[in-house]
């Protein structure tokens, strides 16, 4: 055994260099097809699957709703050939999306220019809310802080503190503004209560509002539970991770406050109000959030140069069911039309004054 | 079960290579050792399918620089080698760009078997090969994260070494196959690895151990080098490395570096043996 092998070695040794080389060249030469495979193409049906495939793979909010996924693909793909223009394609990815009725579900145009979203606050929501009313009306000294991200101050003639955190998102300039809040509420120290203001807050980095959330927490809270995805397969999860939020060493208020929310506060905003929900010593007060709490962390790409977001975990109640496509449910439901806000009223701030001063 | 056959196989073929080549007496005895340090710098290509992040082929260019130490004796060779790259890598759509950097280091233990001008060598090499590309997209002229991918081999490798000494000159060729392989790659959701407080994926250095079959590559090595001195050679070498890797999600790869550079000999001497 051992002979045959050596003389097979010795006559490897004898054979030219050339041919070495020559059994290299095919690498060289670059055989992307062969090693590789072939990628998807820029038509209209690559980029349409690469989408649908996408959210039939990696999409966490499956076993939420009652989607034939399949069939989805069936109607929208027969309404595709290769002429298909970008705007028929546009339009057809936009209806396939539609039906997952989500807010965390994005779809962009290669410039960024145009964005299409199945579940976005409608625009009446967000002019529901004023801050420039706020600060005119119901603040005794508004101040700015966290790169603008935060207003607060006191409430007139009430003993009570005001803080509006409009975002969760990353300054412009890298700042870590969060940090800002220890200051806000050092500030506020001495109110009987405070109204934490997340209306048309859109949500951003998990890490601000899980921060802004513990300045306000005497107890650890189990605020909801994220499952990952674990396969293609609808139902493919890993165990339920639960997501707890700690109370801060350092400044905080552990004294009674509401939190402000309407349909246009979404994910981080809502992470927000589902943590102080857990206090005995919070209220809810306004309107249901927007009901999109999971984690967006994906990006895909298609060929056109289209991007598309989507969140990628199943975020659960301990009872098993789930806020996505619902929203967080408030304790007090009211609400302010742009035109209350248009004749100087704000019945939410409002409501949540009169709900503190009482107790 | 069959899985297992395979590589247990060729490393069983290959230890019994290395045993009949300890057995021969064709390699003269009383040459001199020598041990040579060599540095080298050139262009590395790179095309990379990574399904856990895209389903778009991306493919570029960049540098990669590499250092290696070598101990010759008589009837072995022991390196040690470290390569590194990074290149810039672009898909079919030009608002999407990849970074990707990595390397790798290996050590390498080969049995020499000399027949007249050329040298066959057969041996192990234990590597570890990292990858990592940071997948981006061009948001109104800030180019923002998508997601970022690794691929993380500690591999035990069959090695082959083929030599011609041509004088002043020699070609080589080296060949490696990994045989067993720990394969790290991220969770298939791109949240698994997501570090929330940080704002960026955490890498793990470790995960499955696997065989041959569940991890196929090759990595191979065509050198050519040009004695200037007794101590100082000219080397160009050209590499192709090729791997593909299927859990949670397929990735393949190839990479085609090629790099000139020196080697010096020092401290040579005479075996007694």
């Amino acid at each position: 055994m051992s002979d045959w092998v050596f003389h097979s070695v010795l006559i490897i040794t004898r054979m030219k260099i050339s041919i070495f080389i020559l059994l290299l060249i095919p690498l060289v030469s670059g055989c992307e097809k062969i090693l590789i495979g072939t990628g998807p193409e820029n038509t209209p049906s690559d980029n349409f699957n690469i989408l649908w495939t996408t959210i039939d793979e990696k999409y966490g909010l499956f076993p939420v709703s009652d989607l034939n996924w399949d069939s989805l693909h069936t109607v929208y793909y027969s309404q595709i050939d290769e002429s298909t223009s970008d705007e028929q394609l546009w339009n057809i990815c936009s209806g396939l999306l539609s039906h997952l009725k989500n807010g965390h579900i994005s779809l962009y145009n290669k410039n960024y220019t145009r964005r299409y979203c199945p579940d976005d606050a409608q625009p009446d929501v967000y002019s529901g809310v004023s801050i420039d009313l706020i600060k005119s009306k119901y603040l005794e000294e508004p101040k700015v802080s966290g790169e603008g991200f935060i207003v607060y101050g006191k409430l007139k003639n009430s003993g009570l503190g005001y803080i509006m955190i409009s975002s969760f998102y990353y300054a412009a300039n890298g700042r870590d503004w969060i940090l800002d809040m220890d200051q806000v509420i050092t500030e506020l120290q001495e109110c009987k209560g405070i109204v934490i203001d997340v209306r048309n807050n859109g949500g951003g980095y998990l890490r601000n509002d899980e921060y802004a959330a513990s300045l306000f927490l005497d107890r650890e809270v189990v605020y909801y539970y994220s499952k990952q995805k674990t396969g293609p397969g609808h139902d493919d999860f890993g165990e339920a991770t639960a997501k707890t939020i700690y109370p801060r060493e350092g400044p905080g208020f552990t004294g009674k406050n509401t939190v402000l929310t309407n349909r246009a506060t979404a994910s981080g905003g809502e992470a927000f109000a589902l943590a102080l929900g857990n206090l005995p010593y919070s209220v809810q007060i306004g309107d249901t959030t927007l009901g999109a709490i999971g984690e967006v962390s994906h990006v895909a790409q298609l060929p056109n140069g289209w991007t598309l977001y989507y969140p990628c975990t199943l975020s659960l109640y301990p009872d098993g069911t789930s806020p996505e496509g619902i929203g967080v449910i408030p304790d007090i439901v009211i609400n302010n039309t742009p035109m209350d806000v248009t004749s100087g009223r704000d019945f939410v701030i409002e409501k949540a004054i009169e709900y503190l001063s009482e107790q | 079960m069959s899985f297992k056959i395979l590589p247990c196989s060729i490393f069983l073929i290959h230890l019994s290579i290395i045993s009949s080549l300890s057995a021969q007496e064709s390699i003269p005895e009383g040459r001199s050792n020598s041990n040579s340090l060599s540095l080298g710098f050139g262009a590395s290509n790179f095309h990379l399918l990574d399904k856990h992040a895209t389903f778009l082929i991306f493919r570029g260019t960049g540098i990669s620089p590499s250092i290696g130490y070598t101990h010759n004796s008589i009837r072995s060779e022991h390196s040690v080698n470290g390569e590194f790259y990074y290149d810039n890598l672009k898909s079919s759509s030009d608002n999407y760009k990849t970074e990707i950097y990595g390397g790798q280091f290996r050590y390498s233990y080969l049995r020499k078997l000399r027949h007249e001008n050329s040298l066959g060598s057969t041996g192990i090499s234990v590597t570890s090969y990292y990858n990592k590309a940071n997948y981006k997209f061009d948001m109104q002229n800030i180019l923002a994260h998508a997601i970022e991918s690794w691929y993380w081999c500690h591999s035990i490798d069959l090695a082959i070494k083929l030599e011609k000494d041509l004088g002043k000159n020699k070609v080589e060729m080296k060949l490696f196959i990994p045989l067993v392989s720990n394969v790290s790659r991220p969770e298939y959701s791109s949240s698994g690895n997501y570090d929330y407080e940080k704002n960026d994926w955490v890498t793990r250095p470790f995960g499955k151990t696997v065989f041959l079959t569940k991890s196929p590559g090759i990595d191979t090595r065509l050198k050519y080098s040009h004695g200037i001195s007794d101590k100082i050679r000219l080397n160009a070498e050209y590499e192709f490395r090729y791997a593909q890797y299927k859990s949670p999600e397929l990735i393949r790869f190839y990479m085609n570096n090629v790099r000139l550079g020196l080697s010096f000999s020092f401290n040579n001497y005479q075996d007694e043996n």
